[in-house]
């Protein structure tokens, strides 16, 4: 696990030196940490909205 | 034969699904009838930001935004710098198992004082979007969306009840524009960003200046006549620098003095925020009072070295300075 000074001076060098680039990392990347929330099979859930149209389908 | 057609209303588009139909956004799907999300709960980008990065100026300075997004976009546009993430589908990103209870256990954890929706476009996460809005604010964590606003009306009500912040990209102010860079239309997105201030959420508008797309004065001054006209001057504006991506890389990045054309015909027009993107140590990063000229913020990246603002006012003046700073 990496320090804090470490974690915090990887958080500044990342943040100070974006531009137009939007940093995609995973979270561990920041914290040192073994990222426990990782590749999660997504599933489904309704969404809100959104109507039948069976007399649109021709 | 009894079809099972359905036809989303989340967005303009208004994507009529067979059964197992994706919508253009790729993340919503015909099941038996039943349109579903995909990504509920399931960023594949997950970040701690600086709000200005958003960029947000005039909204809780220096403070951190748990930034999130998904898979899939509703819009395509050619320069997207994050295509990797907006222009796939989520079976071909690496996902996080976050739902809304969990990102507020972090954002808590990270002492975040907002949660960013983000990256891609909120739009087309809108549920988890919507339901972690909603348990933020109930947590006292203020929400931001950044976002292209291409959305319906009905939706976009709904979902302004909790959220605190845009950043809303005006891409352009024609339709033609909109139509060859992003294969949408303007209309809806002028809708989204009066509804959103007519609902009190604290708005900014960034436009990124592409080489021979929108880079004429022009275009920059139809731009500054439609803020002006329809929102008045107090909404920031920040021109920003384009960089290479995606479908793009044959375009130069945008010059300095292009984007300083732009700063100074958006402040001849009457804007009082207007900011310049991308470009460091340019004026056009700091704030200025827009009635005595004094600097109130000067910015060095997203770190602020000068803060003039109190309580909300010029420090010199005490005019009072458009946005929510505490």
């Amino acid at each position: 696990m990496k320090s804090k000074n470490m974690s915090r001076r990887s958080f500044l060098k990342l943040f100070a030196g974006a531009t137009a680039g939007t940093l995609l990392l995973p979270i561990s990347k920041l914290t040192g940490k073994q990222n426990s929330l990782f590749n999660k099979t997504n599933s489904t859930r309704e969404a809100k909205y959104y109507k039948a149209a069976d007399k649109l389908a021709g | 034969m009894k079809t099972s057609v359905v036809q989303c209303e989340l967005c303009p588009r208004k994507c009529i699904l067979k059964n197992g139909d994706r919508g253009n956004c790729g993340v919503r799907i015909n099941l038996d009838g039943k349109l579903q999300t995909l990504v509920y709960g399931n960023p594949a980008a997950v970040h701690i930001d600086p709000i200005e990065k958003k960029p947000l100026y005039h909204f809780h300075p220096s403070t951190l935004a748990f930034s999130i997004a998904t898979a899939g976009c509703n819009l395509h546009c050619k320069y997207c710098q994050n295509w990797q993430l907006s222009q796939r589908r989520p079976e071909e990103t690496s996902n996080y198992d976050l739902p809304p209870n969990k990102l507020m256990d972090q954002a808590l954890k990270a002492k975040c004082k907002s949660i960013a929706y983000t990256y891609s476009d909120p739009v087309v996460f809108y549920e988890y979007t919507y339901d972690s809005a909603k348990l933020a604010k109930e947590n006292n964590i203020l929400n931001v969306m950044v976002t292209a606003g291409y959305i319906q009306e009905k939706p976009l009500l709904d979902l302004c009840k909790y959220i605190d912040a845009a950043n809303i990209d005006l891409k352009g102010i024609t339709e033609e524009f909109y139509q060859k860079m992003s294969a949408a239309t303007l209309a809806p997105v002028l809708n989204a960003i009066k509804i959103m201030i007519d609902q009190g959420v604290w708005v900014e508008l960034t436009n990124l200046v592409v080489p021979t797309w929108n880079d004429k004065k022009s275009d920059f001054q139809k731009l500054c006549d439609w803020i002006s006209e329809n929102l008045g001057p107090d909404v920031p504006l920040h021109f920003s620098k384009f960089w290479p991506q995606h479908q793009l890389k044959n375009l130069p990045p945008t010059p300095v003095e292009t984007l300083s054309i732009a700063w100074d015909i958006a402040k001849k027009t009457g804007l009082n925020h207007v900011y310049v993107g991308n470009v460091p140590n340019h004026p056009g990063n700091s704030t200025y009072c827009p009635n005595d000229s004094r600097l109130l913020i000067k910015r060095q990246g997203y770190t602020i070295i000068e803060n003039n603002i109190i309580d909300g006012k010029c420090k010199f003046c005490k005019t009072k300075i458009a946005g929510r700073w505490t």
